[in-house]
């Protein structure tokens, strides 16, 4: 059983069985432990304290380690930092212990067994830990009742002693610990987020809500990241923004460029959409904006795009320059995958022949064998016509008079074709309809053109199929 | 002052009135006939026009392959007859140019379009939004054309006799049929191109051509200038007769 301040108060203490608690305090108010909540909690803690630094990770069911090296003048100093942590969370609502130390360990000892909010100057851990019992070294129960039992108590009393023979003794778990406690053996933390090398923090003197002043704060947050990433060479591929609100909530806005970038004007319009669609509540207190992925930014071809130039992979790749704002924004709020151009693929069925690929990749062709017409607009599967009357199994290569298609009739006036296109054996894995196919181009009463095939040999001894495969105009 | 010059003089104050005073140069169609009866002598760039009719895309892809720059095609997500690469390039239309942009619904499509027309670096913007444009949208989007100078074609889906004569801020609206191919030209097609309406351009009743396509030589030409004609009603629909059978057997 887990107590709060004021059950502490009146004399009931953690671990006590509820029956006992009820009988010393009969107004006691008893609520089941949730740990998957308490858990999914503590998550959005380390997230929250993604503004102080971005090494930030949970420990145990109730500890947050965070590695501000680095990170303290920015909030004015180590004791600035460490009070503007504690009063935060208290004031939402959190029961909290603090210590700062140059170890993961010292702190953890510190902040569980030391004076709440102890800071130790670096090099000063020996003399900080000496008088912490030892259980504050991260020791399991029964280490600490076999320590006991040796009349080992303290921490520091430990720490004089051979390593040899406590290792023999009480297992390696003592000496690992005080390592590590010391900083002998390096403890990392692994942060909830891989860390984005690239990163920019404000924090704002009022809670601000307006979308405009959101914007300010942004185009401030990303001039600063461009120029670091600009001084590495590098543009962004992923941006992700972080808001602080007041009430300890964090939404995240990302956003994508399928080139990289370092223009903050381009930059601040991928956000643009997306800044008006979130509920600031009672204001945003802090803003950080990470570069999660980075590349090298590529040279630039400051020959502008007038034609088709006689070297495609060039023309591709200007036309990819001057067009990735535009594809980004698109992509942005369709998604990537949905902005594409038709790339050709080496293959003579007409559904494998152009595939869509990502408007900017690299290796795009666009080089179709010439041949016989193709249609504007190809159906995504064939889809199956009736053809009226029936043509004789063994009948030559004629199409019908008429089909039905979405049960309307039409009549073939004219026909071209047929147009054989046969399987190809290599790609005999890939679904679809596997048989011989005879393409004609046919024109109805109204002028329309359809391509229509038939699917399978008259001497296969088969039933032939008739299908719709794609639209002219 | 004459009446024409005073007609003329008019025309040039409604068009400054209208913005309309810093139109870039238009896109000429290629089809004589059809361009000296345009006010620009051409489709007009930094504007919308509308396209509906059995075919219309091909048309669009005609007017995409007559400009400069990169193409942005916006289709929804759930339309099963998708663009095919190898087919628009018969249509003047180089896939190289073609950028697709599947947009999930009505409000990203429009919103696509948007942002392709403010974009310079476009020729052409071609959407195929699934309702009707409704007369704000359209202001919306020739706005954005205006602003970046881009020419944008909407495909209006449907034969739409009702939404024909809808309000809409659009520069103008083309009814684009298929008819039949004339016996000497089987390979090739043949469209109704009907202009409904066109700012700028005094209204008149059955302004239509038929343009051919060469089914050899893919060059377009207009076969048949039969403007002041009214359009034959039975022309759309599927002759009573016994059909026409004429088969091409192709090499």
């Amino acid at each position: 059983m887990a107590t709060g301040r004021e059950a502490e108060r009146a004399g009931i203490s953690a671990g006590m069985t509820l029956a006992n608690a009820r009988a010393i305090q009969p107004a006691l108010r008893a609520v089941t432990a949730d740990p998957v909540a308490d858990r999914l909690q503590l998550d959005r803690l380390v997230a929250w304290s993604g503004r102080y630094t971005p090494w930030a990770a949970s420990e145990g069911a109730d500890g947050l380690f965070l590695d501000i090296t680095g990170c303290a003048h920015l909030f004015g100093g180590e004791k600035a930092l460490c009070s503007s942590i504690a009063g935060r969370l208290r004031n939402l609502g959190f029961a909290l212990r603090i210590a700062l130390a140059d170890t993961p360990g010292a702190a953890w000892a510190l902040s569980h067994y030391g004076r709440n909010g102890s800071i130790v100057p670096p090099a000063k851990t020996v003399e900080a830990l000496v008088s912490l019992p030892v259980a504050a070294l991260r020791l399991d129960n029964t280490t600490v009742s076999a320590l006991a039992r040796v009349g080992i108590r303290r921490i520091g009393e430990l720490h004089v002693m051979a390593r040899a023979p406590l290792s023999a003794r009480f297992g390696p778990e003592v000496g690992k610990r005080l390592d590590q406690a010391f900083g002998a053996l390096r403890e990392p933390i692994s942060p909830r987020m891989p860390s984005a090398p690239f990163r920019s923090h404000i924090e704002c003197p009022e809670p601000i809500a307006l979308r405009e002043d959101v914007g300010r704060g942004l185009d401030r947050l990303l001039d600063d990241l461009c120029k670091r990433l600009d001084s590495a060479g590098r543009g962004a591929r992923r941006l992700c923004l972080s808001l602080y609100r007041v009430d300890g909530e964090i939404i995240e806005i990302a956003v994508g460029a399928a080139r990289p970038v370092c223009d903050p004007i381009r930059l601040a319009r991928l956000f643009g959409e997306r800044l008006g669609g979130f509920d600031p509540g009672f204001g945003i207190e802090a803003m950080t904006l990470t570069a999660p992925v980075s590349q090298p930014l590529p040279t630039a071809d400051t020959k502008p795009l007038l034609a088709p130039t006689e070297e495609p992979e060039k023309h591709n790749r200007l036309l990819a320059q001057e067009l990735a704002p535009l594809v980004d924004r698109l992509g942005n709020r369709v998604g990537f995958d949905r902005v594409v151009r038709l790339s050709a693929v080496a293959s003579h069925l007409p559904e494998r022949a152009a595939r869509p690929r990502p408007a900017l990749a690299s290796s795009l062709r666009f080089a179709w064998p010439c041949g016989p017409a193709r249609p504007l607009r190809l159906l995504d599967r064939p889809e199956r016509i009736e053809p009226i009357p029936s043509p004789p199994p063994e009948g030559g290569d004629i199409p019908p008079e008429r089909f039905r298609w979405r049960r309307v009739d039409h009549y073939i006036l004219t026909a071209e074709g047929p147009e054989r296109i046969a399987p190809e054996w290599w790609a005999a894995g890939l679904p679809g309809l596997r048989g011989t196919r005879d393409y004609w181009r046919v024109e109805d009463g109204e002028g329309r053109h359809f391509w229509i095939f038939r699917h399978g040999l008259p001497r296969e001894n088969r039933t032939l199929e008739w299908f719709l495969h794609g639209l002219f105009a | 002052m004459s009446r024409t010059e005073i007609v003329e003089k008019l025309r040039a104050d409604i068009a400054v009135i209208e913005r309309r005073n810093a139109v870039v140069r238009p896109v000429p169609l290629g089809l004589p006939g059809i361009d000296t009866c345009l006010p620009q002598g051409g489709l007009a760039r930094g504007a919308v026009h509308e396209l509906r009719g059995s075919a219309a895309s091909g048309f669009a892809a005609m007017l995409a392959g007559r400009v400069t720059g990169a193409v942005l095609w916006c289709v929804d997500t759930g339309t099963r007859a998708n663009l095919y690469g190898p087919g628009l390039a018969a249509f003047g239309l180089d896939p190289q140019r073609l950028i697709v942009v599947r947009c999930p619904n009505q409000a990203d499509m429009l919103w696509a379009m948007e942002e392709g027309l403010r974009s310079p670096e476009l020729g052409a913007v071609i959407g195929e939004p699934d309702g009707a444009v409704d007369l704000a949208a359209s202001r919306r989007l020739q706005l954005a054309a205006e602003t970046g100078g881009v020419l944008g074609v909407v495909l209006a889906r449907g034969p739409g006799q009702r939404q024909r004569f809808a309000p809409s801020a659009l520069e103008s609206r083309w009814q684009v049929d298929a008819a039949p191919a004339p016996a000497h030209n089987r390979a090739g097609s043949c469209w109704r191109v009907a202009l409904a309406r066109c700012r700028g351009m005094p209204l008149q009743e059955h302004v239509q051509w038929m343009v051919e396509r060469d089914g050899t030589t893919g060059h377009f030409i207009v076969a048949d200038a039969s403007a002041d004609r009214p359009a034959d009603p039975g022309l759309g629909q599927t002759p009573a007769g016994q059909p026409a059978f004429a088969l091409g057997r192709h090499g």
